[in-house]
């Protein structure tokens, strides 16, 4: 706050929500002798006049006739003081000031500030604006309105992550799982707090809690910060690096045209551009990064970007040739140091082989895992290929350590209903899966809307082009 | 079966009857419903802009040239042939009700 004898700004951010209790505290403040001469977004500003009192209005209109609007006011006694644009929809769901616009069209809607000079001889009713039930459930649409499209976008943005989680690869890296998760709380959060927002405005008597306030403003900072993080992440690591700068650009650009609108424009046509403008921007720079993404799976080049096979990144396959009784129960994955066992079990017909390979096309499954001894994820895959002495099961698999893929030597067992079955161990010379590429396809995965059986038909495709395979003597 | 029209609210009811004598501004129908009422109808100017607002986009009163000059030249407002007949067709509803009510507790059945 800063005060002189004759002049005093409070700062104080407007918060539609809680309008009428801001009308008690601005007549408090007049009987004390401070009387409002601007409203701002983030500040009241007084002058000194204990001679006079006056009785305030805050009213809300959009989509109005504002000159026959302001006309009716003034015949009726009403002096405008200020006036506050405000960005609409995007506004109400936030409910935070921030997109609240000096220039906004009419439109987008306005906050008006009235005074009258009180008059003790005058009935109260000459104070009110709404005097009547229509005009008065009318106004109460008008406010509730925008709260309840706000709720409605972040309840579709919630409904969105959700969706973008549940498609994502299981074994998608964790850090950006945990992201998607926040999202889906956070606009979850937000959605329920509009409808608070929107609760709070609609019933009286209204009462400021500042601190709540505060908490929002954090919370949305925290959503806004966290959504471009990821979105960035996810160009940054779909496109090696350059799509992360197309993105960037854009949201200069966005930044640079919204900027204009909003200061330079004095038209209603430009003012509307700018009002779209604050909620378009976003959606489509949102809708950019996953389309972008997927457009970037197949441009890759593998072979320079997947990982020189060594002994130590080196994961395990076995080739197993099935004769036509075999059925398989189990397999065990077993290392030698530090020790870990990990037991997929699981059975495979020679009939379900035959028809999954009868078009000469490997099939694969892959499952979520359990955890190794050291609390890694542990990954197991298996596919079928029809080779020239058979069918082949080819078996795969990898331990996770701090969200990258560690391939270590181990010894497989099958166990099928014969016994322990004839196989071939090959820990190096056979690789398909490079650490590496298993990271990064999977990594990509987490920022798109698509299910990850697309995904690992174009990983097979990368992995077959670098490390093409060859099988054992016998089994081709 | 045609549609009933929907009871006018008092305030909505007033700046017709108000109108019915002539045309009026803002401030002049507030005064008028207020004398009309013996006081006891205040129209406030956020509901005297959407009461005036509402009537015109149903056609019922319109905008007309104002008279006079500076100040004096206030937005007026006047009713139209089919706000008469609202109003009309209102004033009919309210005497069937008065006389509902006259013939149960008047006693004039």
């Amino acid at each position: 706050m800063k005060q002189t004898d004759t002049q005093k700004i409070l700062f104080d951010r407007f918060s539609p929500w809680y309008y009428e209790a801001e009308v008690r505290q601005l007549e408090e403040l007049s009987r004390q002798g401070w009387q409002l001469t601007a409203r701002k977004i983030w500040k009241m500003e007084f002058s000194r006049d204990t001679g006079v009192s006056y009785r305030y209005a805050i009213d809300f209109r959009s989509g109005h006739d504002e000159a026959r609007y302001l006309d009716i006011f003034r015949e009726l006694g009403w002096e405008l003081v200020s006036s506050i644009g405000d960005a609409g929809p995007v506004r109400a769901a936030g409910g935070y000031g921030l997109f609240f616009t000096p220039n906004a069209h009419p439109a987008d809607g306005r906050w008006y500030f009235f005074r009258k000079r009180y008059d003790a001889a005058l009935p109260e009713e000459d104070y009110l604006l709404d005097t009547d039930s229509v005009s008065k459930s009318e106004q109460k649409q008008r406010l509730a309105r925008n709260y309840t499209w706000g709720a409605a976008v972040f309840a579709a943005l919630s409904l969105l992550s959700l969706f973008n989680l549940l498609l994502s690869v299981p074994s998608a890296n964790v850090n950006l799982a945990l992201l998607r998760g926040a999202d889906i709380i956070l606009t979850l959060l937000l959605c329920f707090m509009t409808l608070h927002r929107r609760h709070i405005i609609l019933n009286t008597p209204q009462k400021k809690k500042r601190v709540w306030d505060l908490c929002v403003y954090a919370l949305l900072v925290a959503v806004f910060a966290g959504s471009l993080i990821a979105l960035l992440a996810a160009a940054r690591m779909a496109s090696d690096g350059w799509a992360i700068y197309v993105c960037l650009g854009i949201a200069v650009l966005c930044a640079i045209v919204l900027l204009f609108f909003l200061l330079r424009g004095k038209t209603s046509r430009s003012r509307r551009i700018a009002g779209s403008l604050l909620w378009v921007a976003p959606i489509v720079l949102f809708l950019f990064g996953y389309i972008f993404s997927l457009g970037l799976e197949y441009t890759r080049d593998a072979t320079q970007s997947l990982p020189p096979v060594t002994a130590e990144n080196t994961p395990v396959r076995l080739f197993l040739q099935l004769d036509e009784n075999t059925t398989i129960g189990q397999i065990e994955a077993q290392k030698s140091s530090p020790n870990w066992t990990f037991t997929e079990a699981f059975e495979i017909s020679n009939a379900e082989i035959e028809a999954e390979s009868g078009a000469n096309l490997y099939s694969y499954i892959i499952t979520p895992k359990g955890e190794d001894a050291d609390g890694n994820d542990v990954s197991f895959s298996y596919w079928m290929n029809e080779g020239a002495n058979g069918v082949v099961l080819d078996v795969c698999f990898s331990v996770w350590e701090d969200g990258r893929s560690q391939l270590l030597y181990a010894t497989l067992t099958i166990k099928t209903d014969d016994g322990i079955a004839s196989c071939y161990y090959y820990p190096t010379a056979y690789t398909q899966w490079g650490g590496e590429t298993g990271f990064n396809l999977e990594l990509k995965s987490a920022g798109r809307l698509f299910s990850h059986k697309y995904l690992l038909d174009t990983a097979q495709e990368v992995i077959d082009l670098a490390y093409p395979v060859v099988y054992p003597n016998g089994l081709e | 079966m045609a549609t009933r029209a929907e009871p006018l609210t008092e305030s909505y009811f007033y700046i017709l009857l108000c109108l019915y004598e002539g045309s009026n501004h803002g401030y002049g129908i507030m005064q008028r419903v207020l004398s009309l009422s013996g006081g006891n109808v205040h129209i406030g100017s956020g509901t005297m802009y959407g009461a005036t607002g509402n009537l015109m986009r149903k056609g019922w009163i319109e905008e007309c040239s104002p008279a006079g000059n500076g100040f004096e030249r206030r937005r007026q407002y006047r009713l139209t042939e089919a706000g008469r007949g609202a109003l009309q067709e209102e004033i009919a509803r309210l005497e069937h009700l008065t006389a509902a009510a006259e013939m149960i507790i008047g006693g004039k059945s």
